[in-house]
């Protein structure tokens, strides 16, 4: 023991000096186990609310709901004798005061609302329920309503104003409804009503295409068995078009925004422990190789492996416990304080608080990360023989026999450290597949890389030598170098995976949240507009003025009847899509273009000049909906025709896509019916107020609904998950680059040793620096050329099937990130024997 | 194991060959050489002429091609690697030509290492005390706390020196000591490696290329083309 405590303490002081060597070590390790800490933080805390709080979020533990009617009494008394019940409505209607109008997200609540939580508002103090405030008082209806909705209609708390064509009483404002979460993004500002207040809205039509009128019943069960009592509901229930969701499932949209992010992250945080990992590697080869004579002194003192290993193992577990301890203090710290933010984001409140069990996991990551990836270097520390301190100081370590260290027992730790490595990285996705696939992705590129750089010093050994000298001197100090090119190709080339990787999938989450929105979303909609009226509104949108774009889509409202033939009576839906095409008469458009917030999920859209047998394309949720596919047939009835047209695709669009369409027919079936038009109006940046208040003089009979703002909540949500998501990626290829800074000090030692010899010989600073740059420049290239299809391949896979996302490649930014790569990795290179460079060679010559 | 008694070095017909670009080199040939205990040897002789490489077969650094070299009754040819580095921390100290001190310890540091390698059973507070009387015996003494960069040529050899002989080893192997050091400099350090060595009755087997330094051995060997010859009658 004695031994051992004087080898760890002679490991430690022999640390002292120049501490600056360690730093990029440690900075390395610390960023890595800072990002594994926040990811794991961040989705622990998000997964423990949603575990914990999600039947508060849904506001019961079941939810029944549909979009065409509400339960008949049989279908009300079968959910009650579950639990207790509580029935609510969500609709948009529109909002009038005598000042002004408002678009409006209504929520209208049973007697029992709400089951779990509470409503919040300043106005229910003390005794008061939300019933009093909701009643009915003297025929007029109460509300609660958004603060913000109150400032649009120019109205306070006691006055009256109308929903959807009926007076009601603003009693009070609204801070927060508990089920806000499993709503959704909802367009408008929010006003509660009570279900009898909401009996007696005139108008309860949706003023939007997509938008409907939701019939929901949340059950606060009786057993504790969610998904057993989902199943009973179900077959009690008959095949009466519910959708019935447990409480995890009706986070629904948020869970797959949530779940993308946190798939992203964990991405990110794989690879940040893989190249934070080669880091150490590089780092404690470069390391080691400098220390190669105090090794060999220690030898020669008689010091066996055990002592050298000892003495640096010391070292490396100092270094490790500095970064990693640096590391879960701004990993764990920066998710605490980015909880709030982050839960903002995904809709989801969580408060800043530590958990231990993904900081344990980000502590062993990082401390396994650098003992694996320190141990060959360890192992190749006590194979340098002391004899060498006889014959010169430029010593290294012999290369890794690989051979003989698979078929020794030293081999176990390493095997025992990758096991546990697995295990960890395994708790931290909780995808034993996706660990493995990426442990194998990584060893392979890293065999690729390997293999690659053996192969290209190989073919320049054999090329004549080109008579452009400096090209010259820096091929053969490739060609020459051995297994230092070889280790910062293989670093510089993770590292540039790792970067395009990011950069791939940054781009493809940008795509996704923000894709919907990315198109100028409009201020203004409005919906059953006439010719004329569009005609004017065109004038309106002329150049020069202050609408940037105006858009009209034809609508006119059917009915769908039968799928193949039978009879909608007898299909049984699934999802909220679905049973709103089934509510009735729905709108209804016809296209010759896919609108540009539409992608293709199957099939193809139509020529632009199509004019064969009726075509629809349907939105995706309607494939499993319905139960329908390509080829099928379906039959609207409109203005008392049976229309039967073919499913030609299904689309995809955001689902703030409310102001698109489920059914979009193509050309030559619907025009000869009367249709009105959907126009959508994009104002110019800053001018919103200014076309609304035109538009409103101008066109006195159409109401427009400003959505613009709204949209602009949702957009500014996604872009904060966006910019998120940009900010760890960022962070991850910051880290990459420090990976790459440090494989450059791989030999840097030699490079200096050969700078001072040249520079006695007669090279100037230009010459030396110029060969190093051409060196480093050329060892980036080659790097560059397997990291890039390496990387364009990893991110086309890890976008379309784990996150399922579309793959986007954006060359122009792939190539400046590539180019900059390079430079800096020249320039960094030639940085390294800038000193031997520099100084008067006589001062270095003697350190040689 | 113990062929001779009365030698703390005992080669016999050691030869020792390198394999360069497919061809052999001999290095040395038929090599024989015994030491008495306490006694002082010089190896001498043109570069390249094996000298260095001699020493190294004797500290086990290197294993001879044939013949046989047993040092302090140890076999060198039948120890592993790690019974070499046992073998070294109990048997002898190197001063190296270089010095080859550790930049980030300290005097004390690097002196108070190899004790606490040859004899782990000290304690730290034991290793100190005596580490700072090694120093202090090569006139050092007021310099423990340095680190070799703040020291002369000569003081860090004295340190080497000092690091050699600290747990009494009953060999002491010498490379050159003086080669990097200015004469009169060189000359104090030679000085206290005789007069420590008497002190503790530590053979000493001294490569140098200083025939004065040489002069003052017991014997004196010329190495030449990779034979040793005695040539102590011909001082």
């Amino acid at each position: 023991m004695r031994q051992i405590l004087a080898a760890i303490r002679i490991g430690l002081l022999d640390m002292r000096g120049d501490l600056r060597r360690f730093v990029l070590l440690v900075v390395c390790l610390a960023v890595g186990t800072a990002l594994i800490a926040g990811v794991n933080s961040v989705g622990a805390s998000i997964s423990r609310a949603i575990e914990t709080g999600a039947a508060e979020l849904m506001g019961g533990d079941v939810e029944l709901s549909r979009a065409d009617r509400v339960a008949t009494p049989e279908e009300l008394a079968i959910m009650e004798s579950f639990g207790r019940v509580a029935d609510t409505v969500d609709t948009n209607v529109r909002a009038e005061s005598e000042a002004a109008d408002a678009f409006v997200d209504l929520a209208a609540v049973g007697p029992a609302y709400p089951l779990l939580g509470q409503v919040v508002s300043p106005q229910l103090t003390g005794s008061t329920t939300l019933a009093e405030l909701l009643e009915i008082r003297e025929e007029v209806p109460g509300a609660l309503v958004d603060p913000l909705l109150l400032d649009q209609l120019q109205i306070a708390v006691g006055d009256t104003f109308s929903l959807g064509g009926t007076v009601f009483e603003a009693r009070g404002t609204l801070s927060r409804i508990p089920d806000t979460t499993v709503r959704g993004f909802r367009l408008g500002l929010t006003a509660l009503v009570s279900t009898e207040g909401f009996g007696v809205v005139s108008d309860r039509s949706s003023p939007l295409p997509g938008l409907g009128t939701w019939s929901r019943y949340k059950i606060l069960l009786s057993s504790s068995d969610a998904d057993a009592a989902r199943l009973a509901l179900d077959d009690a229930l008959g095949n009466g078009g519910w959708t019935i969701r447990s409480a995890r499932d009706a986070l629904g949209q948020m869970v797959r925004y949530y779940d993308l992010f946190m798939r992203f992250l964990v991405i990110v945080g794989l690879g940040s422990l893989l190249i934070g990992g080669v880091s150490v590697w590089t780092g404690m080869q470069a390391y080691i190789a400098e220390r190669a004579s105090v090794i060999a002194v220690l030898r020669a003192m008689g010091a066996g492996r055990p002592r050298i290993f000892i003495h640096f193992f010391a070292q490396v577990a100092a270094l490790a416990g500095v970064g990693v301890g640096a590391g879960l203090l701004l990993g764990g710290g920066g998710a605490f304080l980015a909880l709030p933010y982050v839960g903002r984001a995904v809709g989801i409140d969580l408060v800043p608080t530590l958990y231990l069990q993904p900081l344990l996991v980000a502590a062993g990551a990082g401390l396994l990360t650098a003992f694996a990836f320190a141990y060959l270097p360890l192992q190749q520390a006590q194979t340098i023989r002391p004899v060498l301190l006889f014959r010169s100081k430029g010593l290294s370590a012999p290369p890794a026999d690989w051979r003989a260290l698979l078929l020794s027992p030293q081999i176990l730790p390493l095997l025992l450290a990758a096991a546990a490595f697995f295990v960890l990285a395994w708790l931290m996705t909780g995808d034993w597949q996706l660990v493995a696939a990426f442990a194998v992705a990584s060893a392979a590129a890293a065999v690729v890389f390997e293999l690659f750089v053996r192969a290209i010093q190989s073919i320049l050994r054999r090329m004549p030598e080109p008579r452009f000298s400096l090209l010259r001197h820096a091929l053969r100090a490739i060609s020459g170098s051995g297994q230092n090119a070889a280790s910062v190709v293989v670093s510089a080339g993770m590292a540039l995976v790792m970067l395009i990787v990011v950069l791939v999938l940054q781009a493809n989450m940008r795509q996704e949240f923000l894709g919907a929105s990315a198109f100028d979303v409009p201020t203004l909609v409005a919906s059953d507009l006439f010719p004329d009226e569009v005609e004017l509104l065109e004038t309106l949108a002329a150049p020069g003025g202050t609408i940037e774009r105006f858009v009209s889509t034809p609508m006119l409202r059917g009915e769908l009847t039968a799928i193949n033939g039978t009879p909608v009576a007898e299909v049984r839906t699934r999802g909220p899509e679905a049973t709103f095409l089934l509510a009735g008469e729905v709108p209804l458009t016809f296209r010759s273009e896919m609108p540009f917030s539409s992608r293709l999920t199957a099939g193809e859209w139509w020529a632009p000049d199509y004019s064969g047998p009726g075509l629809v394309s349907l939105h995706q949720s309607l494939r499993s909906g319905l139960g329908v596919d390509l080829g099928d047939t379906l039959t609207f009835t409109i203005f008392g025709d049976p229309v039967t047209v073919t499913v030609a695709s299904f689309r995809d669009y955001s689902w703030q896509g409310g102001i698109d369409f489920l059914a979009t027919f193509s050309p030559g079936v619907l025009e000869s019916y009367p249709t009105t038009l959907f126009a959508a109006v994009t104002a110019l940046p800053g001018q919103e107020e200014a076309v609304e208040r035109q538009l409103a003089q101008d066109l006195p009979d159409i109401r427009f609904i400003a959505i613009g703002d709204t949209l602009k909540q949702i957009t500014d949500a996604l872009a904060q998950l966006s910019f998120a998501s940009a900010l760890i990626g960022g962070l991850a290829v910051g880290n990459g680059l420090l990976v790459l800074i440090g494989s450059l000090a791989t030999g840097r030692r030699q490079r200096e040793a050969d700078a001072v010899i040249t520079k006695v010989l007669g090279a100037t600073r230009l010459n030396l620096l110029g060969t190093a740059f051409t060196q480093f420049l050329i060892l980036a290239a080659l790097a560059a050329i397997p990291a890039t299809l390496l990387g364009i391949g990893l991110g086309f896979v890890v976008s379309m099937v784990m996150l399922n996302v579309d793959f986007v490649l954006n060359t122009d930014v792939l190539l400046v990130v590539l180019v900059a790569a390079l430079v800096i990795t020249g320039l960094l290179g030639s940085m390294t024997i800038l000193r031997a460079a520099s100084a008067r060679p006589a001062r270095l010559l003697r350190d040689l | 194991m113990n062929t001779s008694n009365s030698s703390i070095i005992d080669a016999r017909d050691v030869t020792y060959s390198l394999e360069v670009a497919g061809r052999p080199l001999h290095i040395l040939r038929s090599v024989s050489l015994q030491v008495a205990p306490a006694e002082v040897v010089a190896i001498v002789g043109p570069s390249g002429s094996g000298k260095t490489s001699m020493l190294m077969l004797l500290a086990g650094l290197e294993r001879a091609t044939t013949g046989e070299i047993t040092v302090h009754n140890h076999a060198l040819g039948r120890l592993g690697e790690d019974d070499l580095a046992r073998f070294r921390r109990k048997t002898m100290g190197i001063v190296f030509q270089s010095f080859h001190l550790i930049p980030s310890l300290t005097a004390q540091d690097n002196v108070g290492l190899a004790l606490e390698i040859a004899q782990p059973e000290l304690s730290l507070h034991e290793v100190r005390e005596r580490a700072a009387a090694a120093l202090d015996a090569v006139g050092l003494g007021k310099r423990l706390d340095h680190r070799p960069s703040a020291l002369s040529g000569g003081e860090q050899q004295r340190v080497g020196l000092a690091r050699a002989m600290v747990a009494n080893p009953p060999l002491l192997l010498a490379d050159e000591p003086t080669g990097n050091l200015d004469q009169e400099t060189g000359a104090v350090v030679v000085e206290l490696m005789f007069d420590l060595a008497r002190r503790q009755n530590t053979a000493v087997v001294l490569i140098t290329h200083d025939p004065h330094l040489a002069e003052r051995a017991d014997r004196v060997f010329t190495m030449t083309a990779g034979e040793l010859v005695e040539t102590t009658a011909a001082r």
